[in-house]
């Protein structure tokens, strides 16, 4: 049966061994923060690479902020600084991807504000979002780190309290989101068929296809003006309720995957990564467990169908292409990398969609043959 | 069974102090995702892919709250320096001058880092410069360097420095290829 419940029950001092104050640090313990975290490096390390070629098309990587200053507002610093902060930064991703820690993640909450503002032209939405996660990360966990050195005897109270708030702030940071994203699009170009920026997303799959344009536009162009807008303004809602986020987590996913498709690696990475925090413990346990098991036949199909159209969709959408082909400074084995970590994170997600589409078929059916609607189903 | 806890001495501080913390970030979280509609600076706020222009005239229900000038774009009528020219002032006149045949404006924020490296370019530098606003309305200033209001930029801020986008013309400025005409 699956928990809808998993708040921790009351804490008994007396029964938590004596471990020291900086394990407040590690964040190992609750398993949704280490998906949490290893989906933020993901991201991180997808805003990077992007951040990278984009500087390409305006000279060598290496003198970025020489190259823009004469343009536009930066800090005058050399530009081997803003190299160096950079680098830093996709250094940090590849850490915390394979140490998903809070103390890393509190760290990041430090450097990567610092490296935006080496390179304020280049601050898109995704990159506030993940600076107010890790900073909401940092004094939080400062906070319970203060706290248990001045008070060892409240630090089981302690460790729940804060994990707690650090788990609320990152939901909300989440809703927040998506509930503006809806907000936005309430206006005169997103609602115009003529102008609509879901346009591209549209004529992608119907150029692979080579659908006939007129009818399969008209067919699936205002569904996704409109239903893009009720999708972020409901999963600003239903995602934090628990009876409704694994319904909420499957629209999600099925949402974003069309922008990854486009090559877009970087936002969808990081909105996923709250995901998991609106999950109970043991259903993030399950979760993960599903992922890992050896897929039914039907499921590896679907997987593997849902990916090679996805990946299809990346190797022709314009926006790499655009980066790759407008570079002053040819980068064949960084296009490639790029290039791969799209497919993989593709796959990645691909794969989750699959697995919680299964585990909600499988509710769904538990639940009707519950009711006596359907025949037991053999296990 | 659990033994009785005594809540005061163990109570965490986090009961009080998380949720002033939390609050106060998503505060500033939710401040510059409403900057957009107000044109007050923000920077990353949530509107990508949306078509919202940057001072969100074509919002349904929440355009012309127009409580700052972060959405406001003006066409370069004239840059000229007073005294001897100096570099930033010849490219930043040959880029406005390649906007203007093209009917594309600038950011006012924009214009205001470049007065201000024009004005820092040398010891008691002057500039004429000549805006008009989008609604058409012109603006002369003698000498630029002399208005305070017009050398202090925000450095993070997020806005299209031009409109419509200036990309290509911004790539033959930083690679040395700016028409001199």
């Amino acid at each position: 049966m699956i928990a809808t419940r998993a708040e921790p029950g009351p804490v008994d001092p007396g029964a938590v061994a004596p471990v020291p104050w900086y394990d407040c640090l590690n964040l190992a313990s609750d398993l949704r923060f280490r998906l949490f975290t290893a989906l933020l490096a993901l991201s991180l390390i997808h805003h990077e690479l992007q951040f990278i070629l984009e500087q390409q098309r305006f000279g060598p990587f290496l003198h970025f902020l020489d190259n823009l200053r004469p343009f536009r507002a930066t800090i005058d610093w050399p530009s081997q600084a803003g190299v160096g902060l950079h680098l830093l930064s996709l250094l940090a991703g590849v850490v915390l991807l394979l140490r998903p820690e809070r103390w890393l993640l509190g760290l990041l909450g430090l450097l990567y504000p610092i490296t935006q503002v080496v390179s304020p032209d280049r601050i898109a939405s995704h990159n506030v979002l993940l600076a107010a996660a890790a900073i909401l990360v940092l004094l939080l966990g400062l906070g319970e780190a203060i706290e248990v050195a001045v008070r060892p005897a409240a630090r089981a109270a302690a460790r729940v309290g804060w994990l707690r708030w650090t788990r609320v702030g990152l939901i909300g940071l989440c809703s927040v989101t998506y509930f503006f994203a809806g907000i936005a699009k309430f206006n005169t170009d997103w609602l115009s068929p003529v102008d609509t920026s879901v346009l591209g997303f549209v004529l992608a799959p119907i150029s692979l296809f080579r659908l006939p344009v007129e009818p399969a536009l008209g067919l699936m162009l205002y569904p996704a003006i409109y239903g893009t807008i009720a999708v972020e303004l409901g999963l600003a809602f239903f995602l934090p309720w628990r009876r409704t986020t694994l319904v909420a987590i499957l629209a999600g996913l099925l949402f974003h995957l069309p922008m990854l498709a486009q090559g877009v690696g970087d936002f969808p990475t990081l909105i996923l990564a709250f995901y998991p925090l609106c999950l109970s413990e043991r259903q993030a346990r399950e979760l993960l467990a599903r992922c890992r098991a050896r897929p039914a036949r039907p499921q590896l199909a679907a997987t593997l169908g849902l990916a090679a159209f996805g990946i299809a969709l990346i190797h022709r959408s314009p926006q790499p292409r655009f980066l790759y082909t407008t570079s002053l400074e040819p980068t064949p084995l960084l296009n490639v990398i790029h290039m791969l970590l799209l497919d993989l994170t593709f796959l990645l997600f691909a794969h989750v969609t699959v697995v919680v589409a299964a585990w909600l078929v499988e509710r769904c059916r538990r639940a009707l043959s519950g009711r006596g609607l359907l025949a037991p189903q053999p296990l | 069974m659990l033994a009785p806890v005594d809540h005061s001495s163990q109570a965490s501080c986090s009961r009080w102090l998380g949720p002033i913390i939390v609050g106060f970030l998503t505060t500033i979280f939710v401040l510059n995702n409403v900057a957009p509609y107000t044109g007050w600076p923000h920077v990353g706020a949530f509107t990508m892919f949306s078509g919202l222009l940057p001072n969100a005239t074509n919002h349904l229900f929440l355009a012309g709250l127009p409580l700052g000038e972060a959405g406001t774009y003006h066409q370069v009528l004239e840059v000229r320096p007073l005294g001897a020219p100096s570099r930033p002032a010849e490219q930043f006149a040959r880029f406005t001058r390649l906007l203007n045949a093209q009917g594309t404006v600038l950011h006012i924020n924009l214009v205001r880092y470049h007065v201000s490296r024009i004005c820092a370019a040398a010891n008691g530098a002057g500039v004429r410069l000549v805006l008009r606003s989008e609604h058409g309305q012109v603006q002369t200033f003698e000498d630029v360097c002399a208005e305070p209001t017009m050398l202090r930029y925000h450095l993070v801020t997020h806005y299209p420095p031009c409109r419509p986008s200036c990309l290509p013309q911004l790539r033959l400025w930083i690679i040395g290829q700016l028409p001199d005409g």
